[in-house]
C-alpha cells in the first residue's frame, strides 16, 4: 500500500475509491484488496449504497425545500451589490486620477514661484551692488540721496527685454514695466539735478 | 472496476437560459471581472449561487442567515478578487465555498461568544421558524432528512454539505477545513451512517410539526 492508504482505514480508503480520487497505484492496491478480501467487497457495496442514498435524499430535500428566497431575487440582490462595488471601485480610481492630475499644476506653481524668487534676487542683488559702487564713486561720507531703483540702471542697462519677455509671466512683465517707468522718471529728475554726471560717464 | 465519480456530489445545475458566459471557464470570468467587466461577475453569480445558497441553508439551518452569509460571501470575494490564484486556491468554486465556510464559521464563533453554540442555534431555529399555518408541506423523507442534518455535529455537517454542494474533492475539503484527509473522510463516513440511522428512527415530536 502507498503511504496515503496506510493512513486510512477501510471505509475511508473505499470512500476515496468510490469517489475516484485515488492515484493509479492506490487504486490498483485497493482493487487488489477488494478482490482478495470479501469484507472489503462488502464494505465497498455499503459505501456505494450510502453515496447513492445521500445523493437521492439530498436531491429530494432540495426539490421539496424552497431555497431561502426565489433564485432570481437572490441573484438580483447579489448582482446589485456587485454593481455597487464596481461603481465604488470606479469612483475610487477616478479619485486617484484626479489627485494625480492636481500634481501637475502644483509643480508648475512651484516652478513659477522659484522663477520669481530667482528673478527678484537677480534684481535686488545688483541694486545693492550698484549702491555700493555709487557711494564709492561719490567718495562722500554722506552719499547722494538717490533711490535704490536708480542704481538698478547699471543692471537694467545689460538686460535685453526683447530676449526675455517671452519667458516672463504677464504679471511679472507688468510689474517690471511699472518699475522701469519709475526708474526712468527718477533718473531723469536726478540728471536734471546733475547728481549723476560723474557716475554715468 | 470503475465506479461513478462524484457520487456524493450535487448534479450540476442547468445553465442559465440567458447565460452569456456559457463555455467560459470560471477563471476566465474572474479575469474579465478584474478588468472591470461587470457582466462577467454576474455570470459567476448565476453559475454558483444556487449551490452556494443551498450549502449555506443546510449549514446554518436558517434561511435568513443563509441569505446574509451568501451576500457577505460574494462581497468578500469581490474585495479579495486580486488575491484569487487558481493555482493555489483550487479553482473559483473551491475558493468561493471556502469563503462561504469561513463566513459561516465566523458567524458561529460570534454566536458562541454570546451564548452556548448549541443553545444559540436552537433558539435561532425556533425564532425563525415560520408559523405552523405558513409552513411548507414536506415530503416525509425530506422533512426527516432536514431534521437529521440539523442534528449532525457541525464538523460532520460541513463535510457532507461541502461534498454534496461544492463537489470538491475530499483532499480539497480537508485542506479547506484545515484537517487531515482521514479526519475529513471519517467525518463523512460517520455523518452518512448517522443520517441513515436517524432516517430509520420514528419522526421526533419536535420535527413532526415541520413535516
Amino acid at each position: 500500500m502507498s503511504n496515503r492508504l496506510h493512513q486510512l482505514d477501510r471505509p475511508q480508503a473505499l470512500l476515496l475509491y468510490a469517489a475516484d480520487e485515488l492515484s493509479h497505484d492506490e487504486r490498483a492496491e485497493v482493487e487488489r484488496r477488494i478482490g482478495a478480501d470479501p469484507a472489503w467487497a462488502a464494505e465497498l457495496q455499503r459505501v456505494r449504497g450510502d453515496a447513492e442514498w445521500l445523493a437521492g435524499a439530498m436531491g429530494e430535500l432540495d426539490r421539496g425545500d424552497a431555497p431561502p428566497a426565489p433564485s432570481a431575487a437572490i441573484e438580483r440582490e447579489v448582482v446589485r451589490a456587485m454593481r455597487q462595488w464596481h461603481v465604488d471601485r470606479a469612483s475610487a480610481e477616478a479619485g486617484n486620477v484626479a489627485r494625480r492630475g492636481w500634481r501637475i499644476p502644483s509643480m508648475m506653481e512651484v516652478a513659477v514661484s522659484a522663477a520669481i524668487l530667482l528673478l527678484c534676487a537677480g534684481v535686488i542683488a545688483p541694486v545693492f551692488i550698484s549702491l555700493d559702487k555709487l557711494r564709492q564713486i561719490a567718495g562722500d561720507p554722506a552719499p547722494p540721496v538717490v533711490s535704490e531703483s536708480i542704481a538698478a540702471t547699471a543692471w537694467i542697462g545689460d538686460w535685453d527685454p526683447a530676449a526675455d519677455d517671452e519667458a516672463l509671466p504677464t504679471a511679472l512683465l507688468a510689474s517690471r514695466d511699472t518699475s522701469l517707468s519709475r526708474i526712468e522718471q527718477e533718473l531723469q529728475e536726478l540728471q536734471e539735478l546733475g547728481a549723476l554726471s560723474d557716475w554715468t560717464q | 472496476m470503475r465506479v461513478q465519480a462524484d457520487a456524493y456530489a450535487m448534479p450540476e445545475p442547468d445553465a442559465h437560459p440567458a447565460a452569456p458566459a456559457e463555455g467560459v471557464s470560471d477563471e476566465a470570468l474572474v479575469q474579465r471581472l478584474r478588468a472591470g467587466e461587470g457582466p462577467a461577475g454576474e455570470a459567476l453569480v448565476r453559475r454558483h449561487q444556487q449551490a452556494l445558497i443551498r450549502y449555506l441553508q443546510r449549514l446554518t439551518g436558517n434561511d435568513h442567515q443563509a441569505e446574509e452569509l451568501h451576500q457577505q460571501t460574494w462581497l468578500s470575494a469581490l474585495d479579495h478578487l486580486d488575491r484569487f490564484d487558481p493555482a493555489i486556491s483550487g479553482g473559483f468554486k473551491a475558493w468561493i465555498f471556502r469563503i462561504a465556510t469561513n463566513k459561516a464559521n465566523d458567524m458561529w464563533r460570534s454566536r458562541a461568544r454570546q451564548r452556548a453554540a448549541h443553545e444559540g442555534l436552537r433558539l435561532v431555529r425556533e425564532d425563525s421558524a415560520p408559523p405552523a399555518g405558513e409552513r411548507i408541506e414536506w415530503g416525509e423523507l425530506a422533512g426527516k432528512l432536514k431534521h437529521a442534518i440539523e442534528r449532525l455535529p457541525d464538523a460532520q455537517r460541513q463535510v457532507v454539505m461541502l461534498r454534496y454542494y461544492s463537489g470538491m474533492k475530499f483532499i480539497e475539503i480537508a485542506e479547506l477545513l484545515g484537517c487531515p484527509l482521514n479526519t475529513a473522510l471519517g467525518r463523512m463516513h460517520k455523518a452518512v451512517q448517522k443520517l441513515r440511522q436517524m432516517m430509520d428512527e420514528p419522526i421526533p415530536a419536535e420535527a413532526g410539526g415541520e413535516t
